[in-house]
């Protein structure tokens, strides 16, 4: 099996990036210079003390730091105090997109030390030519350590990929696929967790959390990955369950309308655009924008419905009637465009911070709407995507990077464990899955030791969903892409310890997993639901009409389908009962017109179809019941 | 003085930041996991 291997590159960034970084050094020196100005030829000490603190973030108050006195002591603190704030505002920056924090607090604090008034200042410019020496070769040598660290690590990953890793990849291939069959009783509540929380009127939001809605627990992640779970269970074990798994999948489309979801976008575009734009899917914010698309494609693609192809059907509305109008076939449009127009050719997020990751996402689902209408938004740009990725956001270790700043070049250090690295990969198998497998392939090497057991320390005990100490986010979007990429021995050693370090907490009215988010939770249907490449074949073969018998209606909750498949004429179905065992009614539909049916299963062993179609049976679930209806020849 | 009062005006910037940006996290926790769709609360199905 031939496995791609990593570009030549000897730089550790790609050439956008490298002049990216480039012009932020300039505007350093720059700023640098006229700090140096300041202090040098300054008549008073506080506008000296004013150009230190240009020169580095809170320099100023070194203007009185010293070890000899409790004085110059406390000066010290301040300024690494001062320092750490100015990092603070880099993080928000990160965290949030404000752009204007950083350089504001910089100034503040270069503006605050003139306020001191203690004399002359104490260091002189023999200090800071050493200090600023100093730092220079530190950094150089930093920079050149991870550059040779990290040249070698590419080699060595280039050769595992050409020697190990086919036999690995293999191996994995021969693997069989267990063939998507039902849900099991465990599997069927956990959906209901979802169900639960989709199910509910638009305008609530109940048991999903709100902590914040700028990163990663933002409440609409909890919607889109809700939403991709469901349409992959209906994809690979409900295709002839409508009902109330549709109406699941549409509502949390339907939620994402909801000013609260999208209402952050106004401040982001603001302090990180400095443009005023209200509207979340006009440019950037691909969090929003290119998940909710790939959401309502899977929507789509797993349902054979195309509600919001409909013009308009995907409008949001400010509560001051502002609306910005919008459907699928727009906003796929709008997202192509942008990608022709980004000097990165991916998308931010956030202001200026370019995710790899949702940038996957995003073209998921330009993929996925070429597929469903024709219309050419993936394939004319695919190979430039791949060149930019390659370049631009995978190391020169061979690592993705988790975001890049598209103002600065600046890159996020590699942090998350696992789940950074192993998400793209997921996604990735639907556009370009040569690398995907490259990609999972070479985290596969650090995820278990040589006996076979998981190595921990690739996996973050940080739960994404909602920031909580726990493992359950890492293990399941882990085993989400290990299922995808048909590696069924990491996927079922990741699932077996989210077994065992989040246990379920069951009652007679609750089900969930103990410190696990709603988020991982989701996360893990798509695991549960999954298989090798069922993603991919949900993007590439949507289900373009809705043929043969299927589950119009069941009582929600009080019955649970485990799994409905119509094979030509023959409806197969799985129930369970949802809270309480007793005689249910179940509409069928795509049936053949006043054609009588022979039922198994069911209380009545015919069935005559009306001329819609359509016909109800009555089940009595008492636990897993197994119902065949079939045309009588 | 000066120092001490510009200490104190960053910490509650910082301190107002945070709170405008993550608001408060009350709706988190075990609470909501346990929550679980009412019956009475299903419409349109």
């Amino acid at each position: 099996m031939h496995i791609i291997t990593l570009p030549d590159r000897h730089g550790l960034n790609g050439p956008i990036t490298t002049r990216r970084l480039a012009r932020l050094l300039l505007i350093y020196i720059a700023c640098y210079a006229i700090g140096l100005l300041f202090f040098q030829f300054a008549y008073t000490p506080p506008w000296q003390a004013f150009g230190l603190g240009l020169m580095i973030p809170g320099g100023g108050f070194m203007a009185y730091a010293g070890i000899s006195c409790w004085q110059g002591i406390a000066h010290l603190f301040l300024a690494g105090f001062a320092f750490t704030l100015f990092v603070a505002a880099v993080v928000l920056w990160f965290a949030t997109g404000n752009v204007l924090l950083p350089p504001l607090i910089w100034i503040t604090m270069a503006y605050g030390a003139t306020f001191m008034d203690h004399g002359p200042v104490r260091i002189n410019g023999r200090d800071v030519a050493v200090a600023t020496i100093l730092v220079v070769a530190i950094v150089a040598c930093v920079v050149q350590f991870r550059r040779v660290r990290q040249g070698a690590a590419r080699r060595n990953a280039n050769r595992y990929l050409t020697k190990a890793a086919p036999l690995v990849a293999a191996k994995i291939a021969s693997t069989a696929d267990s063939p998507a069959s039902e849900f099991t009783l465990q599997e069927v509540k956990l959906m209901r967790f979802l169900l639960d929380r989709a199910l509910q009127p638009l305008s609530e939001f109940e048991g999903f959390e709100w902590v914040d809605q700028f990163q990663t627990a933002a409440v609409r992640y909890q919607l889109h990955f809700a939403g991709y779970a469901l349409s992959m269970a209906q994809s690979t074990r409900l295709p002839a369950m409508r009902g109330y798994l549709e109406e699941a999948q549409l509502r949390l489309i339907q939620k994402q309308t909801d000013h609260r979801i999208w209402r952050y976008w106004q401040l982001e575009n603001l302090w990180g655009n400095l443009k005023s734009g209200r509207d979340p899917n006009a440019c950037d914010n691909i969090m929003y924008s290119g998940f909710g698309a790939l959401q309502i494609a899977l929507f789509h693609g797993a349902s054979g419905r195309r509600d919001f192809n409909q013009p308009g059907s995907f409008t949001l509305t400010h509560p001051d009637s502002t609306a910005f109008v919008y459907d699928l076939p727009k906003l796929t449009e709008t997202l192509r465009r942008q990608y022709l127009e980004s000097p990165f050719h991916l998308l931010p997020c956030e202001p200026n911070w370019i995710y790899p990751l949702c940038n996957s996402i995003t073209a998921s689902a330009l993929h996925a709407q070429e597929t469903m209408s024709g219309t050419p938004y993936w394939t004319p740009q695919a190979e430039t995507f791949r060149r930019y990725v390659e370049a631009e956001f995978i190391d020169l270790h061979g690592r993705f990077v988790p975001c890049r700043s598209g103002y600065t070049g600046l890159a996020l250090p590699i942090i998350g464990g696992a789940m950074p690295q192993a998400m793209p990969s997921f996604f990735l198998n639907a556009i370009l899955p040569d690398m995907s497998l490259r990609q999972w392939l070479l985290l596969r090497r650090t995820l278990i030791d040589s006996s076979g057991r998981l190595r921990m320390k690739s996996f973050w005990p940080i739960d994404t969903g909602n920031y909580g100490f726990s493992y359950a986010s890492a293990f399941a979007a882990t085993a989400m892409a290990a299922v995808e990429l048909g590696d069924h021995e990491i996927a079922g050693l990741c699932l077996a310890e989210l077994d065992k370090r989040n246990p379920i907490i069951e009652s007679e009215d609750t089900w969930f997993r103990s410190r696990a988010s709603v988020w991982a939770h989701a996360v893990e249907l798509i695991a549960r639901s999954g298989g090798k490449n069922r993603f991919r074949s949900l993007i590439e073969n949507p289900l373009t009409a809705r043929t043969g018998p299927a589950i119009q209606n069941v009582n929600y909750p009080d019955v649970l389908v485990a799994r409905a498949v119509s094979q030509g004429e023959t409806l197969t179905a799985v129930f369970y009962p949802g809270d309480a065992p007793g005689r249910q009614p179940v509409t069928l539909c795509g049936l053949m017109p006043e054609r009588t049916y022979h039922c198994e299963g069911t209380e009545s062993s015919h069935l005559l179809a009306d001329r819609q179609g359509c016909g109800v049976v009555h089940v009595v679930l008492e636990g897993r019941t197994e119902v065949v209806v079939r045309p009588v020849t | 003085m000066a120092c001490c009062v510009l200490l104190a005006g960053l910490i509650a910037l910082v301190l107002a930041c945070k709170a405008r940006i993550f608001g408060n996290s009350r709706r988190s926790g075990a609470n909501v996991l346990r929550w679980r769709l009412k019956k009475e609360n299903i419409h349109g199905l």
